[in-house]
């Protein structure tokens, strides 16, 4: 999803010179083609995040538009007063790029996960979000955001969900499908009284979950919402009128994540639906170890997923 | 108007704005009173563009002093007088006691926060210079401003991209909010600081118009340009200079006449 993204800016530079991309010495490995391609619309800012941002601010009032990279930590909580007083406040035209967001840096420990980016910008309000899971949902989203004349949040992974998961099922090799058109908010399969509404990469787990369940007898359904921001409240009112259980799964924390985003919505809409939470969990911050062991740890991987499911359903 | 006059009337408007809304940094605004006064009374150039007034960009990003701003933009006719002195600080204003852009033409940011202005300061300056444009950047920092570490990150990026459209004025009036400058964030060789980050630097009397009016249409080689200016918080009014407690407090309703005399009748 990272090259792709790049490719799209390349697309974009060749028509418009007024599009700078900015770094905060990250991206080794995947902005040299655009540095080699647009020497002058390239700039290293530096270890240097809030002075970017303010930057970012002066070139885009400038008539400028500007895509900010690194990685989710330093684009959000490092900054977050310099986004809401600068970007937000003065409605400036700036693409933050935040590359591994959620847990896809776990390995390298806690101060480079960023599980909390998305109920920050939330809360500062003005930034459109994006959370793609697969390639297509992230070339939709990319699409959107470089036509936007908001300022934009895109968390992003290297990777995107694979298109055919191989996974084993009661010790048999299965292959999972990943194949929907792209939405605001995807369909990805539609169930019967359960619904799990995913966002991001983590919709792999829904899948695999999708899967064995199926394999029990119960026909869940499955969302993915690559847009966070701004909600879309009367499209999430539509599943909760559909499904009688429903499961929000997301690797930000339970604390302001996407579930927290349900959980208001049921309540503000008089819903009275089952409602459970997947969500990265404060008290598992210190554990270390790659995205499928901190999902594990966390209880939203898709064995979380599947056991919640089938206990409530009581199957 | 020349612009000691123009740094007269700031002072008068400051003063009596505060007075009303009772709450300031008139300190601060008496100390950049002379700096503003330069900048809007003779160096900034206008655009025919009501909404886009100047033609060179100017951010206080110590906007606390935001007062002295707004007073210099309706002594321009941009912003009306009467609604400033009126409505400064007070319930459904636009004018907030921190400098703001929002629906006043001439200010180009919302500051408040410290350490933030510079750094749009840098974005502005960079996108003229990918522009080729000779459209000039000025700023304002405090001193007390300069303990934000982000300040210092915006005075590397501005060397390193050598922005030498770019001014950046250090008022040094030697006080922030709970003491002495000194005393709390040493700030002392500012001109080798800057010099040391790789900037041009120039140390003058931030209270003589012909010393400010020199520095500021210097034109740099390659570097961008540190102006430090010598200044006295609450300059202009004899009881205010260089006393600290007017960094929040007002002017009271009794000593405001004597200090509107002071900064009228000053030569």
């Amino acid at each position: 999803m990272r090259n792709l993204v790049v490719n799209m800016l390349i697309e974009k530079a060749k028509k418009d010179k007024n599009l700078i991309v900015l770094t905060g010495d990250l991206g080794a490995g995947a902005l040299e083609p655009f540095a080699e391609k647009f020497p002058k619309q390239f700039i290293n800012c530096g270890i240097a995040e809030q002075n970017m941002i303010g930057v970012a601010t002066g070139l885009a009032f400038s008539g400028k538009q500007v895509i900010v990279y690194s990685i989710a930590p330093f684009v959000s909580f490092r900054v977050l007063e310099f986004l809401r007083d600068l970007v937000c406040y003065h409605n400036a035209n700036v693409k933050i790029l935040a590359v591994g967001s959620g847990l896809a840096y776990g390995g390298l420990g806690y101060t480079h996960r960023a599980t909390e980016d998305f109920a920050c910008i939330r809360a500062i309000g003005g930034l459109n979000i994006y959370n793609p899971a697969t390639v297509k949902e992230c070339a939709m989203v990319t699409d959107m955001m470089l036509k936007s004349k908001k300022a934009c949040y895109l968390c992003l992974n290297k990777a995107g969900v694979e298109k055919e998961i191989d996974v084993k099922i009661d010790n048999k090799n299965e292959t999972v499908k990943v194949d929907y058109k792209p939405d605001l908010i995807s369909k990805v399969k539609d169930g019967d009284e359960a619904v799990i509404v995913s966002t991001g990469t983590i919709l792999r787990e829904a899948m695999i979950a999708q899967k064995v369940l199926e394999k029990s007898g119960i026909n869940v359904g499955v969302y993915s919402m690559p847009i966070l921001g701004p909600i879309n409240e009367n499209k999430i009112v539509e599943i909760l009128d559909k499904y009688k259980y429903v499961y929000t799964l997301e690797e930000y924390s339970e604390d302001g994540g996407l579930g927290s985003v349900f959980a208001e919505l049921i309540v503000k809409h008089e819903k009275s639906v089952k409602f459970c939470k997947f969500a990265s969990k404060i008290a598992n911050f210190s554990a270390v170890g790659n995205q499928a062991y901190l999902r594990r740890v966390n209880q939203i991987d898709a064995q979380a997923v599947v056991n919640r499911i089938k206990k409530d359903l009581a199957r | 108007m020349k612009t000691q006059e123009l740094a007269k009337k700031i002072r008068e408007d400051c003063l009596i704005a505060t007075n009303m809304a009772k709450s300031s940094h008139i300190g601060s605004m008496l100390s950049i009173a002379d700096l503003v006064a330069v900048l809007y009374g003779e160096i900034l150039r206008r655009n025919k563009n009501d909404a886009v007034p100047f033609y060179d960009k100017f951010i206080l990003s110590k906007g606390h002093a935001g007062c002295a701003v707004f007073s210099a933009l309706a002594e321009l006719g941009i912003v009306d007088k009467k609604e400033l002195l009126e409505t400064y600080f007070q319930n459904g204003s636009k004018f907030s006691g921190h400098v703001s852009s929002h629906n006043i033409p001439g200010v180009e940011l919302s500051t408040g926060t410290l350490g933030h202005g510079i750094c749009v300061a840098d974005g502005l300056a960079l996108a003229r210079k990918l522009d080729q444009s000779d459209s000039r950047v000025f700023t304002i920092v405090g001193d007390g401003e300069l303990n934000e570490g982000s300040v210092w990150e915006a005075v590397m990026f501005a060397a390193s991209q050598k922005l030498d459209n770019l001014t950046i004025i250090v008022d040094k009036n030697n006080y922030q909010l709970m003491g002495k400058t000194q005393d709390i964030s040493p700030a002392d060789n500012l001109d080798e600081r800057f010099s040391a980050f790789g900037c041009e630097t120039m140390v003058i009397d931030g209270h003589n118009h012909d010393e400010i009016k020199k520095a500021l249409t210097h034109k740099p080689n390659g570097k961008p340009l540190v102006v430090i200016a010598n200044t006295i918080k609450g300059k202009g009014v004899s009881f205010m200079e260089n006393n600290n407690s007017y960094h929040g407090k007002t002017v009271s309703d009794e000593l405001l006449p004597q200090a509107l005399k002071e900064v009228r009748e000053a030569k």
